[in-house]
């Protein structure tokens, strides 16, 4: 396992209840026009990228996927199926081509899903409000 | 959903010329969810297969396409000859033609900006992955919004 040393951190979303952990990214679009700041809540059940609300994507989907690599998600409600763009995104320092996402049909919303989560160490502080990226102590 | 491998066999009640039709390759997940959701209804399985098969075919071959866009109606039209000439290449495809090819995503990017396209369909040729994609469960229920005034 190994000892980790918490690096940079994100402040949980407090104006819900009880507070949500998230994680700053930055969105960029594969050209470098368009670019955000989002603050989007951690949830370890969506098992995509980054799902966003319908305007943020309508602003950062300038390289869309075609519609037969539009992705097909399972929910309690049947399935959901959404766009899916290209985009650049830097958390933590971190630079990952990766994807963003929206329903096709419904508005949305912003969280960063597993495909994301499982590529950065991370550390969930509850007491803390804080969520910490993490570096092995060498 | 529906396999290729269908073996059909003409029912013993002919007088009302249905079919008795056995499906392969349906995922269990998919099975499983398409039998709750039947349930939920009040319908047995093979009456909601029944309404599920003739809604479909009813509806034609829109249903085959989500949105109506010209760029992906290109792009189905050049998908062929992208395998053949551009596979694992980053291609877009704007306004109806193909627009760029590149090695990269980021020098894909840099000829966007450059041609002045704020919009394109984009993919790596053959490398691209789709359809059936995970779950999206508990944070569906957990996190609609509910506000509240109190600080934590």
């Amino acid at each position: 396992m190994g000892i980790y040393r918490a690096g940079q951190c994100s402040n949980h979303q407090t104006g819900v209840a009880p507070a949500h952990p998230v994680l700053k990214i930055t969105v960029e679009t594969p050209s470098g026009r368009e670019r955000e700041v989002l603050e989007a809540p951690i949830d370890t059940g969506f098992a995509g990228f980054l799902l966003t609300p319908a305007d943020v994507y309508a602003k950062l989907s300038e390289l869309e996927l075609p519609q037969e690599y539009f992705p097909a998600y399972l929910t309690l409600a049947g399935s959901i199926i959404m766009r899916r763009a290209k985009v650049r995104m830097r958390v933590f320092g971190k630079v990952l081509d990766s994807f963003i996402e929206t329903p096709v049909v419904s508005f949305g919303r912003l969280l960063v899903g597993r495909r994301i989560l499982n590529s950065l160490s991370l550390a969930i502080l509850g007491p803390d409000l804080q969520t910490c990226e993490l570096h092995p102590a060498s | 959903m529906v396999d290729e491998k269908v073996y059909h066999r003409v029912s013993i009640n002919a007088r009302l010329r249905k079919l008795d039709v056995i499906i392969r390759g349906v995922s269990p997940r998919a099975y499983r969810e398409f039998k709750a959701r039947a349930a939920k209804l009040g319908l047995k399985l093979r009456d909601a297969l029944r309404q599920a098969i003739e809604s479909y075919a009813a509806a034609g071959p829109a249903v085959t396409s989500v949105l109506a866009d010209p760029n992906n109606e290109t792009y189905e039209k050049m998908r062929p000859e992208l395998l053949k000439k551009y596979y694992g290449k980053h291609v877009a495809i704007a306004n109806g033609k193909l627009v760029a090819v590149a090695d990269s995503l980021q020098e894909l990017g840099a000829m966007l900006r450059e041609l002045n396209i704020t919009r394109a369909l984009g993919l790596q040729v053959g490398h691209e992955q789709g359809g059936e994609a995970g779950e999206w469960l508990w944070g569906s229920i957990a996190q609609d919004n509910v506000r509240t005034t109190r600080r934590e």
